[in-house]
């Protein structure tokens, strides 16, 4: 292979890894050093790596020559195991001195790497630790468990339509909706529960946790655009929360 | 009693939030450990011993970034995939969105009083420090012990 074929085939795969991470919510930190060990590990002498708020650009060097490549990124939500598996493949490309192909090979089949958990038990969970929220703010037992059953009916409703490729905040307002609908109208049957501290634990599985921390840790070390971007990004997510909860007091107010 | 109550909630949060995050089984259990040993650290400091909520959170997240530091050296994997789920139960979530509805609040009939102008930036303000005493927390082992010359 000569000099500046190589170095393609090392801009790609580093890029898709770095692509890839960012994807699943890594912060810049980890996004940068993955690329970099990757990149020297299969044959670069350099790896440059600039990040944007929603694109990556790779610039590896070797031997004098420097192939420079950018792709953009979309969110697609928190996931670990994905993290977890390129971290691991790295180390084995340092290690075991994988050859470009089979590295490529393993980018592959990681990016079609399904999840650990199957799709109804991450609801019934969220449902769970949204219960335990409540309890947690001194709610009683009954209260507690009518959380677990809005929030896992909402987290349902949540995955129904970002499945359909409907808009991230209209989602969330939709979801914090139908959370805090459910519980008004089981008050109204009538159930004797504390209504607001159940529904302010049930919205809690919309809060955006991630994002919010990656933001100041990317402010801290120094991703200060990144940091931003993220931030204003959960920001938003917050308002579409109090939306969603907004639109259901209003509706919760008709007829009494 | 209170404490026990706190660490088991706080642990069911983390794993629930972990398993939405697609953590392996293997590490959930360690998130949920963590994240219940950090939040009952804040309990116990803020409840039991008068700490502000912002410093306990400091603390009990300072606990979760080295133990999750620690067992990421121990697994070989990165030390987010523990942190991440750990700090969740801390998540000042409650009052993230009491800001907002606060703001909103603010220019509706009968609203726009200096009080209500008080409370919610009082909200807003506690929100920012407590998650930035979260992040900062968690990379408190990474800027102590894992200091080095930047790479890219």
């Amino acid at each position: 292979m000569t000099p500046n074929v190589h170095l393609a085939n090392v801009v790609e795969l580093s890029l898709w890894v770095g692509q890839l991470l960012m994807q699943f919510s890594a912060e810049s930190e980890v996004v940068e050093s993955s690329v970099h060990r990757l990149g020297t590990a299969l044959g670069a002498d350099w790896m440059d790596v600039t990040l944007t708020s929603n694109g990556i650009i790779v610039s590896a060097s070797a031997h004098g020559e420097f192939r420079t490549r950018s792709r953009r990124v979309i969110d697609k939500g928190v996931d670990m195991a994905k993290i977890l598996t390129i971290d691991s493949l790295i180390t084995e490309v340092h290690e075991k001195h994988l050859t470009i192909s089979e590295t490529k090979h393993r980018i592959i089949q990681i990016s079609k790497q399904g999840s650990c958990y199957p799709e109804w038990v991450k609801p019934i969970m969220v449902g769970a630790a949204c219960g335990a929220f409540c309890r947690m703010f001194g709610a009683d037992v009954f209260t507690s468990l009518l959380t677990v059953l809005a929030t896992t009916v909402a987290m349902f409703i949540r995955h129904y339509f970002l499945k359909r490729h409907y808009n991230l905040l209209l989602v969330v307002v939709i979801t914090a909706f139908s959370a805090s609908v459910i519980l008004s109208v089981a008050r109204k049957l009538p159930l004797d529960f504390d209504l607001a501290l159940a529904q302010s634990a049930a919205v809690l599985c919309l809060v955006p946790g991630v994002p919010l921390i990656n933001a100041v840790t990317d402010l801290i070390k120094g991703h200060v655009t990144i940091g931003l971007a993220k931030g204003v990004k959960a920001t938003m997510i917050t308002i579409a929360i109090a939306v969603g909860l907004m639109i259901s007091f209003a509706f919760a107010g008709l007829g009494g | 009693m209170a404490l026990l109550q706190d660490f088991i909630l706080a642990a069911v949060a983390a794993i629930g939030f972990g398993m939405l995050f697609n953590i392996p089984w293997r590490f959930v259990v360690f998130c949920g450990l963590i994240g219940g040993l950090g939040h009952g650290l804040r309990f116990w400091l803020h409840v039991n011993n008068g700490f502000s909520l912002e410093l306990a959170t400091l603390v009990g997240a300072t606990l979760i970034g080295f133990s999750s530091y620690f067992l990421g050296r121990r697994f070989r994997v990165p030390q987010l995939i523990f942190a991440i789920a750990a700090v969740i139960p801390m998540i000042p979530g409650t009052y993230a969105y009491q800001t907002m509805i606060g703001a909103a609040e603010l220019v509706s009939e009968g609203g726009g009083t200096p009080e209500m102008l008080v409370n919610t930036s009082v909200t807003a303000l506690k929100t920012a420090f407590i998650i930035a005493a979260l992040a900062i927390g968690v990379a408190v082992p990474q800027l102590v012990l894992n200091r080095k010359s930047p790479i890219v």
